[in-house]
């Protein structure tokens, strides 16, 4: 599902600082995890939610948990509504 | 059978769907206004000469009807009960006895009592059938869906 309408899209900041942390490019990522660069790019940008296996497949190419790149503080959830 | 690899990743395969609904509904309103234009305009007009169209078309709507009753899945907007049928059978009706009419009408340009009878009992006819599958169309999509809501929730988990 792509993000629509006129709100901002919720940029998925942890994922990129966690990939940037580790040295990984946008395409490496997009390699190991099987999918193309732009979604991986899209997902960054808030503009595509994942599934939630896509989500798990990121999460463990990054080595991280779901919780600590794909759940959103209580401020930010409020934000979205 | 093996399946084979798909070359897309999920936002891909969204997209693609998405493509291939908008390009399913040009279709489908595209080989319905060809239809009307040649029964409508084309002099010496024969029915053999839409068969193809024709078919091609049915076979689109009896599948869509179909397949959505079988998954028990109805309308994004319209609910399946009798005002919605009602509405829609008189749309059918009302285009349908204008083409007809029109087309009588080129046809035989002295005879407007004669047209105007050809749409009335046309749009009478379409109104009729239409109503008709409608409502039994309706019918099995509810008898589906109670059958659905019905099924034991362990026969709904996959592993």
């Amino acid at each position: 599902m792509e993000a629509k309408g006129g709100r901002e899209p919720l940029r998925n900041l942890k994922m990129k600082f966690r990939r940037i942390e580790l040295d990984i490019s946008q395409t490496e990522l997009a390699r190991r995890v099987g999918v193309t660069r732009q979604t991986i790019g899209l997902i960054e940008a808030g503009e595509f939610n994942p599934s939630i296996k896509l989500c798990v497949s990121i999460c463990r190419a990054l080595g991280v948990t779901l919780n600590d790149i794909f759940w959103e503080e209580e401020e930010h959830e409020a934000g979205e509504k | 059978m093996k399946r084979v690899k798909s070359n897309l990743d999920e936002r891909q395969e969204q997209l693609m769907l998405k493509i291939e609904h908008r390009a399913c509904w040009l279709v489908f309103w595209g080989l319905l206004a060809a239809i009307v234009i040649q029964i409508v305009v084309s002099d010496g007009f024969d029915y053999r000469y839409i068969v193809g169209e024709w078919i091609v078309f049915l076979a689109q709507c009896v599948y869509i009807c179909f397949a959505c009753i079988k998954n028990g899945v109805w309308d994004r907007k319209l609910k399946p009960n009798a005002k919605t049928n009602l509405i829609g059978s008189l749309i059918a009706a009302v285009a349908v006895g204008a083409i007809l009419f029109v087309r009588t009408w080129l046809k035989y340009p002295d005879k407007l009592r004669g047209a105007v009878s050809t749409g009335l009992i046309s749009a009478a006819v379409v109104f009729v059938l239409c109503f008709a599958t409608m409502s039994l169309m309706a019918y099995l999509f509810r008898r589906k869906q109670r059958r659905m809501e019905q099924e034991p929730e362990e026969e709904n988990e996959t592993e």
